[in-house]
Order: structure tokens, then C-alpha cells, then sequence
């Protein structure tokens, strides 16, 4: 069976040129900021105070060229790529875990511990995620940790209600009824028997959520509750950058590290929709 | 067909509109107001209840006070006839009320305002923020309509700076009055006078629209005739880059407290062509690294003299301000009458730093990190979230000290967390703060032994230094009338710390101003009374 | 049916309650404190801050706060605020009207775009409309807003000078200028000036994500057997979309489009720092910066009760589009 379904999707998904070509790119984006000692041109971190150095052009030496503090922008954003995917990553990964055992365990029992446990979700739904992100910021030591944390606490709801969702139609399928009856434990079901069948719908789901997780990075950065020094992403360059937008002298130093996120953001976002329309069009929650 | 016609009537509709407001945006003519770009909103209007540099701007214009000072730094009489007199043992002062001064309802200003205005600043349910200056006075004695005599509890030669910033701004008591009254004999922040204020300033309010503008208007009653320019706006712009979007393009008149990132975008501008003037003046603004003396390893004055040597101060100047900035070697900054030209200098020597520590007895370690007796010369460096300057500073630092052996680490704290917890529970090892001088340069809050807050419950010596000379001088300038027997005092003091280097003193900033070239009398000054000082004397040609 | 109603508000209730108690319990355990602005002020010594919190009640234990707050929320009074000393419901009225306006023209903006979008993404299938449209709407949901929000400034506000960079209105624009005629015209053109390019950052993601939403809506709807028979018995395609299919469509749309209400509260946030727009969001970040509990506490529960209304709203539409929804609890 297995080998069948990815045979399936493996087609569905090389017919969809657009979410191939995402998934191309970011592969590409991963593996230069995994090797990002080997393909960066100077230390990402080192600064050159020297009016002759700073904001320079892309030049041959600099391909991006350098920034307020003179240091090399081409090195900074494969360095800071790490920062942004890690976030991103283990956003995904915090929202994933809180979300996926949530809501498996809020649909897969039901009955008044489901609608208690939904309730909660919905209350927290209301608010608006940045209101509790910014007085969450007050908490976290602002290091990427921190920050993915914060970001995945105020995330992790969406991805419970849709796990939830799919458990409580699916226990009621035969196999589910047939395990129960060859008296395996619920934990076991839970894991061997229901969650495999919610791989497709996390996936898709995890993917987009690093999109978001990205966006939401760029924005705290924005806020001022973002990556601190020494540590560096493409948001915080980017927020760093914004006194100098207007500049006529360097537009530079913004228009890259926004546009990588962009570029990121939006592969992510086809990848995740091509995943989503080769394994299984009839999902169509986010 | 239907949603055909809509289309078209909504193009037409738009059309008309557009052409017929296009006309708005133009802006030098003198019917329309001078707008002054604010960085937040205000919280009040009420003098009693002001703390922030914000609203003394525009207060400046609503009410008075009874002394200025000006840009030369020299006290003038404002409400006063003359400056107050001093008796001989320091502890009154006569005060003499200039004659035919009107609040903006016409009610005149007379001895008993100032009286009330006290009192409102010490009446115990009022919230006012500060109360330092209020209770010092020990007698308030009204002599007749205009003149009254103020008796302090001990001489206090840095007392009369105060009568000429926003928080001693002159309340009318008989509007005020019967709110204090109402309120259950209480004042709050927010009251009706607040947002309604009425004082005897050149302006009169108009509109105060929440987190948008403030309008003001001309007073033709004004006891120094109406002033010039008709109609003022404040206005809130809370991003810096939209403000500058904004001046660029006319919308703001007045660009107040420039980032040093924008001063060369501001120049190239009017290189331009665009008829405006870029006024760069010193302040007495000051950026600091605050070293946590408690800690072993800055016990060591070898140790912060090296920090000293190995940061690059006149390159982050020229850098990173832009050139916008003093290299500062001590707490007093240099258009002050008490500056000490001639202090030690750490010009960036980072071989000399290292040279430092080894005739210390900081030797390098394995790990590339020096250490002695067991010390490490390790520590982090605290600042708050979102100020690109102060992270500049941490990255150079990290940078030009691990060159010379020690270990940095960089820690940054959301703002109110850093002040509320980290500054004032003294969890920092090295906080990168700002500070505003006053024009005298008294700074015993900041040195002397007794303000050190975590043991006796006031002061800001936030850093803990400890020095019995110091302590000596800053009593013995609290009580030397002389000037020139102060100067030569605050001269030691300013001598010591530059050899003792409790801070990493960094700079002294530069107060930039952009205005329209046209507006005369726009003079900065660097004091809290902010650039709108002489708002009254502006002019537009 | 009034039995589930009065259920529904009973959770309202609660929901609040729990928000309450949640919101209070976060800001109240934040390091630093309410005094913490001061502390950076040479002029104001411990002793003056001491005595600040005193006056403000800041010295009462944490539960006798929150019970005092509660006690008066549920008579009206939201509390005073420390930075203005204004009531706070005062301070959240002068700006909700303006967070409001943003937000309500942005989900129609929203609304116009995306809708139209989608249905036609989904009549006219793996077209070049249909391909454009969906990397116009991956672009919508890709792009950083502020990024985005400043790239808009500089090149409408700056280099083409055709709207404003911020604000909400101008503060001396005068209607009775204009003749009676083309008033309320200029009037119009001038309160959108400023909303527009606000609004347009504001509604970008949900634009996107509404777009794909309702195409996918539209797809799943017209491949249902009832609109085979529809078109088999001659029924006119325009009144196959719009009168059958587009209405079942919407209702998931409806949904979604309920769960997106407090986003747009966040997006408004950056928006508003932006274009220096008078909402609630500024206030918010400032109140958070100055541990102003009392502000907060009563954003965060308009808001929620403004999203929780929302969402009822959503549930009565998605009642009136789809009569077979009548007896879901």
C-alpha cells in the first residue's frame, strides 16, 4: 500500500510544474544555508568600521554588497537563512507536537473532554495572536528559541482542530473498530492505527505552518521583539535595514533579505498547496 | 448592464474627486498650519502631571514659565520681571511677576497661580511623577498681587534650573481649582483642564485628536504680542522613516530629533534643492555603558580602562552616527559651563588594552580567554530590544574585545522588563543606557556612595561606584555658590571619573532639527525645554 | 431554539472569562512593571515611584486586583489607564472607530477581490486567469507586510506623490471649501486616500488565502451531482454559478472568513505602526511597553467580544446560505 500511495503522489506531484520548481528552490535554499561556511565570502559577523566600507554596492568582492556596519550582506543572508529556517522549523515542530497530541486526544476520546477541550481552543482562537506574542515577548529571552517558542504557543490551535477534525471521523471507520475489537490500547491506536492516516493532512499542514512561522519572524523583527544580537535572520537584516529604505544609497540592504523571504514564504506556500493537490484534492482545510 | 453603469458612475465619482482635492497637498502658504512631527502620542496636557520631552514641546506653546533658558544656556525671565533674588544664606528667593500677563479666558496671571500650581504638584492624591524639586521648598509667601518669596529647607544652587522646564508651567487656579475640588480633592492625569488646558503660553489650544494631532492656535492677547505664525499642528508619527517620508514630501514642516541615519538623507535633500534647513546642534544627551562595579571582574580598574582602550569611540561616532555625536570621556558634556576639556582620552588602542591587562595580571587562557585568580574575563553585555544604535554598540564591542581576550555575550530585554527588573534589581554585568544631563553639573544621583538604589532606596548609581574623594567633591559642589570654585570642583570630579571609568562613556549626541528654510528664529536648545522653546518668536517669511 | 442561543451565550460568557483571567495571569507574572518608564527619568527618584504605585494600587496583592478589575468590568468600568489617567473605555472608544474603519474597509476590499477571483479561477480551470490568479494569491500571503507597507510608501507617497504616507485624515481639510455639488465626492476621495494604501497591506494575505479558498469551494460545489442536473435541464450557466453553486460555496468561505477575524486585529497592528494610523493596535503596543494592565485587560476583551460576535454573525450567515444547517447544536 504504501509504495502505491507515494507512486501516486510522486505523479500527481511532477505533473504540478510550479509546486516541483518551489520544492526545487528551497531545496536549493537548504542546502546553501547548510553549507553556508562554504559558499559565504567573509565572516558574516565581522565589522568594518570604515566609511569606505560601509553600504557599499554589489561589487565583485561583495556580491550584495555590505551594510551599515560594513559587514559582507551576501555572507549575512546565508547565515541568516539558518536563523529563519531553524525558526521556522521548530515553530513547525512546537506547533506540530502541541497540536497533533491535542487534538488526537480531544477527537480520538470525544464526548465532554472533546467539547471542554475545543472550547478551550476556540477561546484562545479569539484573540488575536499578536496581542498574546507581544505580552508573551515580555517572558522569552529574545533568542530564536524564544522566539519559535512564542510563535508556536499562539499557532499550535489550528493544526489541533483539523487533527481533531479527521480523528473523530475517523474512529468511527471499520479498522478502527476491528483494532478496538482485537483489544489493542488506545494509545496503540492512536499511534500505529489513526495518525499514519493524518500524515498527508500534517504535512501539508507543517509546511504551510513554516511559511507563517517565517512571515510571523519578519514581523516581530519589525516590532522590535525579534532575533537579538549577535544572532542575526532575515528579519531582523530586514528590520535593521528599514531606516534605510528610503535611502537612496542602499536599497539594497532591504530589498534582498525581504526578498528571500518572499521567495522562501512563496515556495513554501506551492509546495505545500502542490503536496496538498497531489495527495488528496478533497482536503481542503488549512 | 447594472454592474456595468456602477463601474462607471464609481470611475466618475473618483475622477472628480481626485482632480478636485488635488490642489490640497501644496503647503508654504500661511494659511495653512506649520505642522511639527511628534515620535509618539502625548498623554496629557496638563503641566502638572507632564514627565515627558514630547509634551513640553507642546506645552511650551500653551503655557509658561517664570524663568527660560535659552540656547546660549542663560537663564531669562520669562513671567518675571527680572531673574529671582537669592539671600544671602541661599535659602529664599524673591520672586517679582511680570504685570498684565493673561490667561487665554483673559483672567490674569498674578502670585496666586504659582501658589496653586505648587500646591496641585504637592497635594497627596495628585499622581504627579515628580516631586523632587517641590519638596525642597520649605515656605511659599505671597506679598502682594506679583510677588511672592520662596523659602527651600537647605541652599540649592541646582534648584532654579527647574522653574524653566514643562513640569513647572503655571496652572490657572481658578479653572483648576474647582476640578481639584470636584475630584474629591484630587487631580487626575486625564481630567477635563488635561484635554481642555488653558494657560498663558502664546498659543491657544484648539483640538487635541487621540494618537493624530494636536492643534494649536494664536494668542492675540499674548503679553509679548500675537505671534506670527497663525496655526500649529502636532502630529503624531510613530515609525521614523514614515516621518521622514512625510517631511520629504511636505506633509510635515518640522522633522524634531532626527535619527543619525537620516541626517545625510536630510543634507542630500536640500542639495536638492528642497528649501529647508538642517540645524545640527550639541545636546546634553549621552549614551553610556554602565559597568556592574560589584562584580569581580570590573573591580579591576585595569580592566575597564582596557574596555576603554579597545572600543573604537570616534570610528562608532563617525560610523554609526554619522558624525552626528561627541566622543565623551566623562559624565559632562562639552558646552557645559563646568567641562573639563582636558581629561584622558581613550583613543582606540587595542595593543595598548592588551599591553593593560597582561601588566595586570590578566593572562590569556586556553581557551583564548583571559583570566585571573579564577576570574574570568567574561560578562554580558544588556541593552533594550529594537535600538539599532545600542546594538551596534554591543556588536563592535563583542568584537573589539574578544580580539582582546575577553568573552562577550550579548543580552537584550524588552524595555520595560530591562528598566523595571534588570536596572533596577541590578541583574545587569554591562547595560548600555542613555542619560540627559541638566545644565548644572551636579551628578551626584549618579556617584555618590548614598545613592546606590538596590541599598538605600534612591538614587541611580546604578553602577555602584564607590570613590570617598568623589563623594567629598559632589557634597562639597552642592554647597560652593562660587562659579568658579564650582568649576574647579566638578573639574576633579570629571578627572577622576575619566581615570576611574565607571562607564564606558561613549558620546554626547547632536540634536538635529529639520525645519523649512523659511522659518526664522528657530533656534535649538538643548536643554529639556526642548526645541520649541521660543515658539512664540517663530516666523514665516 | 432559544434554549441553543441562550447556550451559545452562555459560552460567550465564559469564553470571556477565561480570556480574562488568562490575559491577566500573563501580564500580571511579566518582569518590569508598571514604574518601569520612569526608572530612566533623572528627576524621578524610587521614592517618587514607590509612592506612584501606591497612588495607582499597584501594592495590592495580585487576586484583589483582578477581582476589583472584574468586579467593575462587569458593571461597565473598564478602569483608569496609568499613562493618561483617562478611563480606559475612553481611550479604546477614541480609537476603535478608527481600527474599525480600517478593518471593515479592508475585509471588503477583501471580499470584492477575492470572491470574484476564485469563481472565476474555478469556471475557468487551468487557464492563464487561473494560473496568474493563483500566483497573485501565493504572492498575497507570501509577501512581509511591512516590507511590503514600506515599498508602497516609497513609491506612492514618495516618488509619485499620489497618496498620502500616513495618518488618517488631514487635520485642516475643510469640506465647506468645496461647492455643495461635489462635497460629499471630495469627502469620500478624502477619507480613502488615507485608507487605501493601509487597507490594500492589510487584506493582501486574505486575499490570497480567500481567493484559493473559494476557487477550491467552487470546484468541490460544481463537480456535485445537483449541478450536473441543473445544467442538464437547461438551466442557464451564469444562473448555475451564481444562483446554485456560488451559494453553497460560500458557506465554508463564510467559516473561514469568521476564524479570520482576529487576524485582522494582528495585521492592524503593523498596519497601523506603519502608516501611523490612530487604532487600537498602537495603543496596545504601548500599553504593553508601560505594563498598563488595565488598557490591556480591555482591548483584549473588546476584541474578543467583537471576534466572538463575529463569529456568531458567521454562524447565522452560514444558517441563512445553507437551509439544510438547521439542527447542528
Amino acid at each position: 500500500m504504501k509504495s502505491g500511495l507515494l507512486y501516486d503522489f510522486w505523479r500527481a506531484f511532477h505533473k504540478n510544474r510550479l509546486a516541483a520548481l518551489a520544492g526545487v528552490i528551497l531545496l536549493a535554499i537548504f542546502f546553501l544555508a547548510i553549507f553556508a561556511p562554504v559558499f559565504a565570502t567573509h565572516n558574516p559577523t565581522y565589522i568594518r568600521l570604515e566609511q569606505e566600507q560601509i553600504k557599499l554596492p554589489p561589487t565583485a568582492a561583495h556580491f550584495i554588497g555590505t551594510d551599515n556596519l560594513g559587514r559582507d550582506i551576501w555572507s549575512r543572508m546565508l547565515f541568516g537563512a539558518r536563523i529563519s529556517l531553524l525558526v521556522g522549523f521548530l515553530t513547525m515542530i512546537i506547533t506540530v507536537i502541541i497540536g497533533v497530541a491535542y487534538g488526537a486526544v480531544s477527537g480520538y476520546y470525544g464526548g465532554k473532554l472533546d467539547f471542554m477541550m475545543m472550547c478551550f481552543v476556540d477561546i484562545l482562537l479569539s484573540l488575536p495572536t499578536i496581542f498574546l506574542v507581544i505580552i508573551l515577548a515580555a517572558f522569552f529571552k529574545p533568542d530564536f528559541f524564544g522566539i519559535a517558542a512564542i510563535i508556536g504557543m499562539t499557532s499550535w490551535m489550528r493544526t489541533a482542530r483539523l487533527v481533531r477534525g479527521q480523528f473523530l471521523s475517523l474512529k468511527e471507520e471499520e479498522f478502527v473498530m476491528a483494532a478496538r475489537a482485537l483489544g489493542y490500547s488506545n494509545c496503540r491506536i492512536i499511534f500505529v492505527h489513526l495518525l499514519p492516516n493524518v500524515r498527508a493532512l500534517i504535512i501539508i499542514n507543517a509546511t504551510l505552518l513554516i511559511a507563517q512561522a517565517v512571515l510571523l519572524e519578519s514581523a516581530l523583527s519589525f516590532l522590535g521583539f525579534g532575533v537579538q544580537p549577535p544572532q542575526f535572520s532575515w528579519g531582523s537584516m530586514l528590520s535593521s535595514a528599514q531606516y534605510i529604505v528610503f535611502l537612496k544609497e542602499a536599497p539594497w540592504t532591504a530589498f534582498f533579505p525581504g526578498l528571500a523571504i518572499f521567495i522562501t514564504v512563496l515556495c513554501f506556500n506551492f509546495f505545500g498547496e502542490g503536496l496538498r493537490d497531489a495527495w488528496d484534492p478533497k482536503l481542503k482545510n488549512y | 448592464m447594472l454592474k456595468r453603469m456602477l463601474a462607471l458612475l464609481l470611475m466618475l465619482v473618483m475622477v472628480v474627486a481626485i482632480t478636485a482635492s488635488c490642489g490640497q497637498t501644496s503647503k508654504t502658504q500661511t494659511a495653512e498650519p506649520l505642522v511639527w512631527g511628534m515620535h509618539q502620542d502625548i498623554e496629557t496636557l496638563n503641566p502638572i502631571f507632564t514627565e515627558s520631552a514630547n509634551e513640553a514641546n507642546i506645552l511650551n506653546g500653551i503655557f509658561s514659565t517664570l524663568i527660560k533658558v535659552n540656547s546660549e544656556l542663560e537663564f531669562e525671565p520669562y513671567l518675571l520681571e527680572e531673574l529671582p533674588v537669592v539671600s544671602q544664606d541661599g535659602l529664599t528667593y524673591q520672586f517679582k511677576l511680570r504685570e498684565g500677563v493673561k490667561f487665554h479666558d483673559g483672567v490674569e496671571l498674578t502670585a496666586q497661580d504659582v501658589k496653586f500650581t505648587y500646591e496641585m504638584k504637592m497635594a497627596e492624591k495628585n499622581a504627579v511623577p515628580s516631586r523632587l524639586r517641590w519638596e525642597r521648598i520649605a515656605d511659599f509667601q505671597i506679598k502682594d498681587e506679583h510677588t511672592f518669596y520662596i523659602t527651600l529647607k537647605e541652599p540649592d544652587v541646582t534648584w532654579l534650573e527647574g522653574w524653566a522646564y514643562a513640569e513647572s508651567m503655571i496652572v490657572p487656579k481658578h479653572i483648576l481649582e474647582a476640578e481639584f475640588v470636584q475630584g474629591g480633592n484630587e487631580l487626575s492625569k486625564g481630567g477635563l483642564f488635561s484635554r481642555n488646558p488653558i494657560g498663558t503660553g502664546p498659543y491657544k489650544f484648539v483640538e487635541w485628536s487621540a494618537n493624530e494631532f494636536v492643534m494649536l492656535e494664536a494668542f492675540a492677547d499674548y503679553f509679548r504680542g500675537k505671534p506670527q505664525i497663525e496655526k500649529i499642528v502636532f502630529k503624531v508619527v510613530p515609525d521614523l522613516n514614515t516621518m521622514l517620508a512625510r517631511f520629504s514630501n511636505g506633509e510635515i514642516d518640522i522633522y524634531d530629533r532626527v535619527a543619525p541615519d537620516h541626517y545625510e538623507q536630510l543634507l542630500t535633500l536640500q542639495e536638492e534643492g528642497m528649501p529647508i534647513d538642517v540645524h545640527n546642534s550639541p545636546s546634553f544627551m549621552s549614551m553610556n555603558a554602565i559597568f556592574n562595579l560589584r562584580l569581580p571582574v570590573f573591580q579591576d580598574r585595569a580592566v575597564r580602562q582596557a574596555l576603554n582602550y579597545a572600543f573604537p569611540k570616534q570610528q562608532f561616532v563617525d560610523v554609526v552616527l554619522n558624525g552626528v555625536a561627541t566622543v565623551a570621556h566623562a559624565d559632562t558634556p562639552p558646552m557645559s559651563w563646568a567641562y573639563n576639556p582636558n581629561l584622558k582620552q581613550y583613543d582606540h588602542n587595542p595593543e595598548k588594552a592588551s599591553q593593560l591587562l597582561e601588566e595586570a595580571g590578566w593572562k590569556l587562557g586556553e581557551d583564548g580567554v583571559r583570566a585571573k585568580d579564577g576570574v574570568r574575563l567574561s560578562f554580558t553585555i544588556n541593552t533594550n530590544t529594537g535600538n539599532p544604535v545600542r546594538e551596534a554598540f554591543q556588536e563592535i564591542a563583542k568584537q573589539e574585545w574578544e580580539a582582546i581576550g575577553a568573552e562577550v555575550f550579548i543580552q537584550n530585554y524588552e524595555a520595560a522588563t530591562l528598566f523595571g527588573d534588570i536596572l533596577t534589581n541590578i541583574k545587569f554585568e554591562m547595560i548600555v543606557l542613555g542619560w540627559s544631563a541638566g545644565i548644572d553639573p551636579d551628578s551626584k544621583t549618579l556617584w555618590h556612595s548614598s545613592q546606590q538604589p538596590e541599598q538605600f532606596g534612591a538614587g541611580q548609581n546604578y553602577a555602584g561606584f564607590v570613590n570617598p574623594r568623589i563623594d567629598q567633591l559632589l557634597e562639597a559642589g552642592l554647597q560652593e555658590t562660587n562659579q568658579e570654585a564650582r568649576m574647579t570642583i566638578y573639574h576633579e570630579i570629571q578627572q577622576i571619573l575619566s581615570q576611574e571609568v565607571p562607564y564606558l562613556f561613549i558620546c554626547f549626541f547632536n540634536s538635529i532639527t529639520a525645519v523649512p528654510a523659511n522659518l526664522e528664529n528657530f533656534r535649538p536648545n538643548p536643554t529639556l525645554a526642548g526645541n520649541a522653546w521660543n515658539i512664540s518668536e517663530w516666523k514665516l517669511n | 431554539m432559544g434554549n441553543r442561543y441562550l447556550r451559545r451565550l452562555a459560552t460567550l460568557f465564559f469564553s470571556l472569562f477565561v480570556i480574562s483571567l488568562l490575559s491577566f495571569a500573563l501580564i500580571e507574572f511579566s518582569p518590569g512593571g508598571a514604574m518601569a518608564r520612569y526608572v530612566e527619568n533623572p528627576n524621578i527618584s524610587q521614592a517618587d515611584r514607590t509612592r506612584m504605585a501606591e497612588r495607582f494600587g499597584l501594592d495590592r496583592p495580585a487576586p484583589l486586583r483582578y477581582f476589583i478589575w472584574l468586579r467593575n468590568t462587569v458593571q461597565g468600568d473598564l478602569g483608569t489607564s496609568f499613562m493618561t489617567g483617562r478611563p480606559v473605555l475612553t481611550e479604546i472608544l477614541e480609537r476603535l472607530p478608527a481600527t474599525l474603519k480600517l478593518m471593515t474597509f479592508s475585509f471588503f476590499v477583501s471580499i470584492i477581490v477575492a470572491i470574484p477571483i476564485g469563481i472565476y479561477s474555478a469556471t475557468h480551470r487551468h487557464s492563464l486567469f487561473d494560473h496568474l490568479a493563483a500566483t497573485g494569491s501565493f504572492l498575497g500571503l507570501s509577501l512581509p507586510s511591512f516590507w511590503f507597507g514600506l515599498l508602497m510608501i516609497y513609491i506612492f507617497a514618495i516618488w509619485l506623490n499620489w497618496l498620502p504616507s500616513g495618518g488618517m485624515i488631514t487635520p485642516w481639510f475643510d469640506p465647506s471649501a468645496y461647492p455643495l455639488l461635489i462635497r460629499p465626492f471630495v469627502i469620500f476621495w478624502e477619507h480613502t486616500r488615507y485608507l487605501l494604501m493601509p487597507a490594500i497591506v492589510l487584506s493582501l494575505s486574505n486575499i490570497g488565502s480567500w481567493s484559493r479558498y473559494m476557487r477550491s469551494s467552487m470546484l468541490d460545489v460544481i463537480s456535485q451531482n445537483y449541478i450536473r442536473t441543473a445544467r442538464a435541464n437547461g438551466v442557464p450557466e451564469r444562473k448555475v454559478v451564481y444562483k446554485h453553486a456560488l451559494r453553497n460555496a460560500l458557506t465554508p468561505l463564510v467559516t473561514l472568513m469568521g476564524l479570520d477575524l482576529p487576524g485582522f486585529f494582528a495585521g492592524a497592528v503593523v498596519t497601523e505602526q506603519i502608516f501611523a494610523w490612530p487604532g487600537m493596535g498602537r495603543l496596545f503596543i504601548s500599553a504593553a511597553g508601560n505594563r498598563d494592565y488595565q488598557v490591556l485587560m480591555g482591548i483584549i476583551m473588546i476584541t474578543a467580544v467583537l471576534v466572538l460576535l463575529g463569529n456568531l454573525l458567521a454562524d447565522l450567515m452560514y444558517r441563512f446560505l445553507d437551509p439544510r444547517v438547521n439542527y447542528e447544536g
